[in-house]
């Protein structure tokens, strides 16, 4: 049965698809909270130690605390399987424990992708900009998120 | 733990020579703790009934997990001497938790902006020896 959101051609990339390429959110504040720094750095079995405190340099990967919200977005069509196909970190200058900071994000591109191993599947890039108090670009994330029909009667909530 | 435990002479670093390597081994406690702290709860990481309703083995190892991996990698290899100016994978297919091997090289080393660059190739392998993560990575020298 073709979901009722699709194309008349059974595309997934229909016009409301397509309408959220470039949209941008809300300016949001977040900060690399030192406790859930802390928590990531042990389930990452770091060597260094873990207490962390504000003004600390927090490492890269702290920027998987700032950008979750990928697998979240509300998509005009019913794909609730997810999976992360690849990602990237871009640094411009340190990223500090606890500095204040606004993240823009936004969709680059979407694209289609007809068979697979999952089906017929969506490819969101997403891109999210870290700015200081003072407008600096501190860093930049994007990540490539595909979206499917989920194998299960239940579906995945990611 | 990490392979590399000698010193290293940054400034004889050239094209081919292979950055620390880094072998963990992910237990799905420590799954569930970076989705928590990343609040990125898809079930197919936690939950093996589901993953397994997918047609998955069982619960697979985040992505984002694997490049926060690789960071820990060049992090500790760089130590003071550096740092990452840029990171990207792309996961090339699932792994259960496990053991994870990390591993790189060193593509090219150059100069620009004044600034000591190093562009190297990241991998993760899996015990098949396959590579289930590709990506590259651009580290600045100090």
């Amino acid at each position: 049965l073709r979901d009722s959101s699709e194309a008349d051609d059974g595309s997934l990339l229909t016009d409301a698809v397509r309408a959220l390429i470039g949209r941008e959110s809300a300016p949001r504040s977040v900060r690399v909270e030192p406790l859930a720094l802390q928590r990531l750095m042990e389930a990452l079995g770091e060597t260094r130690p873990l207490d962390v405190a504000a003004g600390d340099q927090a490492p890269v990967y702290a920027l998987a605390l700032l950008q979750p919200e990928a697998e979240a977005l509300d998509l005009p069509v019913d794909l609730p399987g997810s999976l992360v196909a690849g990602d990237e970190w871009e640094i411009a200058r340190p990223l500090l424990v606890g500095e204040p900071l606004t993240v823009l994000s936004r969709v680059l591109e979407i694209s289609e992708r007809l068979s697979g191993r999952h089906g017929q599947m969506l490819y969101l890039r997403f891109e999210w900009r870290f700015l200081a108090a003072d407008g600096a670009l501190v860093a930049t994330a994007r990540r490539i998120l595909g979206r499917y029909r989920s194998n299960a009667q239940e579906q995945d909530d990611g | 733990m990490m392979a590399e435990s000698t010193p290293l002479d940054w400034q004889r670093l050239r094209e081919g020579d292979a950055v620390a390597s880094l072998d963990h081994e992910v237990s799905l406690t420590e799954v569930v703790k970076f989705i928590g702290a990343t609040w990125s709860f898809v079930r197919i990481f936690y939950d093996p009934d589901f993953a397994r309703a997918q047609g998955l083995e069982g619960t697979i190892v985040p992505g984002p997990l694997k490049l926060a991996l690789l960071c820990r990698m060049l992090s500790e290899w760089l130590g003071d001497a550096g740092e990452i100016r840029s990171i990207r994978c792309a996961n090339r297919r699932p792994d259960r938790p496990g053991l994870l091997r990390c591993r790189g090289t060193i593509l090219r080393r150059y100069e620009a902006a004044g600034e000591t660059l190093l562009d190297c190739q990241i991998w993760i392998e899996n015990d098949a020896g396959e590579r289930s993560v590709t990506g590259a990575a651009t580290l600045l020298l100090r």
